[in-house]
């Protein structure tokens, strides 16, 4: 698989989709392989590894659980 | 006590309670206005609730209630003139749209040491509308392309093809929070992996 293969195919790879198992082992023999491609993967994992922690960090508000509350009072 | 109505109470309140935060996080970023919010998220709770007879048990209420959501949020609370306060995306997508560059590792980890929660929120709240509901559902909510497909109604190429471009929107929204954050970290703009070199 060439670099421009990866590169297209990288975010299925990085959410687990599309690809076949041939597809992912032959994008992850290219990644041990090649060094511009593999900093650019662990670029992209890092990333929206971090994206997706901070978008979960998120405490519910008291008020919406007093409305839930509510909510289900009157159901 | 009408014990038919209480065992639904009661199963409905088991599967949605550790759906709640999901549910408010996505009603936030959609709406982007913590009162509407919890409007929205209510408003699915009642409708949810009234539609429960028709969820059939054992498949995926997650997706289901997230449906629910996000159709009483486009047809409810997604007004016209939320588009006019948007750039368009041919503004957003101008000639440093994401390419990847195979820099060094520090700016790279200088770029994800300056980001904040608050500049992830920005940058996801910024998003059109049709990008911002298939990244939430997607990379934040972990739902697989064919869930967001189905929630959304849309085909899964489309859920592709929104989710790359917004990937590539929200790496460059970023990495602009990041420079101008920090001017004396003016390498990382001009070697930040998320821009054209």
């Amino acid at each position: 698989m060439s670099c421009q293969e990866v590169i297209n195919k990288l975010y299925f790879y990085l959410d687990g989709e599309v690809l076949t198992p041939q597809e992912r082992r032959e994008i992850e023999e290219h990644l041990d392989q090649c060094l511009k491609c593999n900093k650019y993967y662990q670029f992209e994992e890092k990333f929206w590894s971090f994206f997706r922690t901070s978008s979960l960090d998120f405490p519910l508000p008291e008020s919406l659980m007093n409305r839930v509350e509510t909510v289900f009072t009157n159901l | 006590m009408n014990t038919v109505k209480e065992n639904k109470k009661t199963t409905f309140q088991e599967l949605l309670m550790p759906e709640l935060g999901a549910l408010f996080r996505t009603a936030l970023r959609m709406t982007r206005k913590r009162e509407d919010a919890e409007d929205l998220v209510q408003e699915t709770i009642v409708k949810s609730f009234a539609a429960f007879e028709r969820f059939e048990r054992g498949t995926n209420f997650r997706a289901w209630i997230f449906k629910i959501l996000t159709n009483t949020f486009i047809n409810n609370y997604y007004r016209v003139r939320e588009r006019d306060k948007l750039p368009s995306l041919d503004e957003m997508e101008d000639e440093n749209a994401f390419q990847p560059v195979f820099e060094g590792i520090t700016p790279e980890e200088a770029l994800l040491n300056t980001l904040t929660r608050e500049d992830i929120t920005q940058a996801i709240e910024a998003l059109p509308l049709e990008f911002r509901a298939v990244v939430i559902l997607t990379l934040v909510e972990g739902f697989a392309y064919k869930e967001t497909s189905e929630i959304l109604d849309i085909p899964i190429g489309t859920v592709m093809s929104r989710l790359h471009r917004g990937r590539k929107l929200l790496q460059k929204m970023l990495c602009e929070y990041s420079s101008n954050k920090k001017t004396a970290a003016r390498e990382i703009h001009e070697e930040c992996p998320a821009r054209k070199s």
